[in-house]
């Protein structure tokens, strides 16, 4: 599902990915495809559980395996193979052309160790850098990420700081070598609400003074909707619609993604009670036979207990895993 | 930080004192009596003159109350039997031991942090289950048995040590240091099988953290991830082992000190308990617990200077 014009930046090709123990094997990923334009803002939607993270780790190939096992497709980033490369070649793209932000800043940061070491570590591995250099580049970057006073903190620790500033040190590691890619694994759901607008609107900043790529994974639909251009939905370890956010949160076309965009509260309304999807995220390891989503779907179709749809695509940029839409589109 | 390591040694004071009471209650309350084993068959006529001699006659607490008094002015008395005063017949062994401790640290040490570290590096492969193996028998194989079957193989079969018999180091360093091979193997073995146990466990813990992750996703490289970001973190738990360790090295190595014929406080105190030499026992006791509290003193602060969260004697 290439939908961009020229070549993407990042091309996920039908990844499935499932996790293996002696007694069980859980399809965590099934199908997933998507791409990453450069300079493009695009979020992975979804409740907990559904496999945004794994997402994530699985383009950084950072999954421990056992239990991971890729079961196929291709992870495409400027036009190599990840999947096919080295340990060492993607030790050198790791931290350095793509770079991730995760969700726990209170237990992202090693805590015996400096601030300014950990802000130095992706520096030095990637860039040949004098000791003055260095300290100066920490300096400059703890101060992109508006860290007060950053030359007297370097020798200071992550216990002496708060979420929002621990963030914010992660933010200064992410983009420490000018990466190709940001992948930001829920940065904000952690960090009450004042501070996420701060973090959000830094992320911003930075993105347009680096023209960098940025696949901002959230549960947020109203995060989503301020910061990124493309929107891809995530249901039980599948893509199930993707669009352009001014597409989606027009006319969307998935029932389980109308159901997100009718759980969101509105400010012209605020006298009804807000809706809710019935029922609860399926456990990957039970998932329901047939479309993932029918058992708590309001448009449930005979069809959709036997086989499970594939994803097309609707319209231009619009794609969809429901015969709802397939039915429509024959 | 200073302010600190004062006040704690200050609580060590009280501390010291209670559990001299304590230590000199429990010895003179064991049924037996040091005159009748001086004395043998002779008879015992005498008992009573040696007695009053010894102050034994006097009422216990009477007796407690010399010995703490004598003990503030430093004299931890004299011995029944060796003819020599309690502080230097323990000083003479203290060599012995601290050596033995710290020869069966060091081979612990060496042994299982880096069993430990490997086996978790890939749980429940194996490598690990091989390792875990290995662990377990270290605990389980009684000292003894252990130290015969090294005396046997590498002092009998293969004459590199000898089997027992201390040389103090002023004798050279080099029969110093064969004379205290064998033993601190011995129990350098065995505490190692809990080090690698405790490494293992506190690595697997560490290495599932957020941060590691972190670190793996800068590029660095998996030995920086473990050696670097990963052990700093989980090796906090075994110093506090260590110190334990250590402590119980100091006054509990009796068996090895036994089967090796090193002369080391261990094998003093026991003597000691069996003629029921009460200044020598109180005087051994009371250094062991002392240097269990300043390990643990030592340790404590040791903590401070690995792990930047831990900062005493300051209000957060």
């Amino acid at each position: 599902m290439a939908i961009q014009e020229h070549d993407p930046l990042l091309s996920v090709e039908h990844l499935s990915l499932s996790f293996e123990t002696t007694e069980s094997s859980v399809v965590v990923l099934d199908d997933i495809s998507l791409a990453i334009g450069k300079d493009e803002i695009v979020a992975l939607v979804g409740e907990s559980g559904c496999g945004k993270s794994v997402t994530a780790m699985s383009i950084m190939r950072l999954l421990h395996s056992p239990p991971a096992q890729y079961k196929g497709g291709n992870i495409y980033f400027q036009g190599e193979d990840l999947l096919k490369s080295s340990d060492r070649h993607l030790r050198d793209i790791r931290g350095n052309r793509i770079s991730m932000i995760f969700q726990e800043p209170m237990t992202s940061l090693n805590p015996v160790l400096t601030i300014g070491d950990q802000v130095a570590e992706s520096l030095t591995l990637h860039n040949k850098l004098t000791k003055e250099e260095t300290l100066k580049a920490v300096v400059d970057l703890l101060e992109k990420v508006r860290i007060p006073g950053a030359r007297q903190r370097l020798k200071s620790f992550p216990t002496q700081y708060s979420g929002g500033m621990r963030q914010r040190i992660m933010i200064a590691m992410a983009i420490s070598c000018k990466p190709d890619l940001l992948i930001a694994d829920e940065p904000t759901t952690a960090l009450d609400v004042t501070i996420q607008a701060q973090i959000l609107e830094l992320l911003k900043t930075l993105k347009r003074e680096t023209s960098m790529s940025i696949l901002l994974i959230t549960h947020d639909l109203g995060v989503v909707a301020e910061f990124s251009e493309r929107i891809i939905v995530m249901y039980a370890g599948q893509i199930v619609e993707s669009a352009s956010t001014r597409e989606l949160f027009k006319t969307p076309l998935h029932p389980y993604t109308q159901g997100l965009l009718n759980s969101l509260p509105k400010l012209h309304n605020l006298e009804t009670r807000l809706k809710t999807i019935e029922g609860y995220v399926p456990s990957l390891g039970k998932l329901p036979v047939g479309c993932h989503f029918h058992p708590r779907c309001s448009h449930v179709m005979p069809i959709c207990r036997e086989s499970c749809p594939p994803i097309i695509e609707i319209k231009q940029g619009h794609t969809c895993r429901c015969f709802l839409q397939s039915e429509a589109c024959v | 930080m200073f302010s600190y390591i004062i006040k704690r040694i200050l609580i060590l004071i009280p501390t010291w004192i209670l559990l001299g009471i304590l230590i000199f209650f429990i010895i003179n309350m064991i049924p037996g009596d040091p005159v009748a084993i001086m004395l043998g068959t002779e008879s015992a006529e005498n008992a009573e003159i040696i007695r009053e001699r010894m102050g034994l006659n006097k009422p216990i607490v009477e007796r407690l109350g010399i010995w703490i008094f004598d003990l503030l002015r430093g004299d931890l008395g004299e011995s029944y039997f060796l003819g020599r005063s309690v502080a230097q017949s323990i000083l003479e062994r203290i060599p012995v031991t601290l050596s033995l401790a710290f020869f069966g640290m060091l081979f612990s040490v060496i042994i299982g942090i880096p069993l430990g570290i490997l086996a978790s590096l890939k749980p429940n492969s194996l490598r690990d289950t091989s390792i875990m193996g290995f662990s377990l028998l270290g605990i389980s194989i009684p000292e003894f048995f252990l130290g015969l079957l090294l005396i046997y193989a590498l002092s009998l079969g293969l004459n590199l040590f000898p089997s027992g018999g201390y040389s103090p180091l002023s004798r050279g360093a080099f029969s110093w240091i064969r004379s205290l091979f064998l033993p601190s193997l011995s129990i350098g073995i065995i505490w190692s099988a809990y080090i690698a146990r405790l490494m293992r466990s506190s690595m697997l813990e560490v290495l599932n953290q957020d941060f590691i992750t972190t670190a793996r996703a800068k590029g660095q490289t998996e030995y920086i991830v473990v050696m670097k970001h990963a052990l700093r973190n989980g090796i906090l738990p075994i110093v506090t082992a260590i110190g334990m360790i250590f402590a119980l090295l100091l006054s509990g190595a009796f068996i090895t000190e036994y089967l090796f014929r090193l002369p080391g406080a261990g094998s003093l105190i026991i003597s000691s308990i069996k003629k029921r030499d009460y200044p020598v026992v109180q005087g051994g006791l009371l250094f062991f617990a002392s240097s269990i509290l300043l390990v643990n003193l030592l340790v404590d602060i040791l903590y401070a200077f690995i792990d930047p969260r831990i900062k005493y004697g300051k209000k957060s």
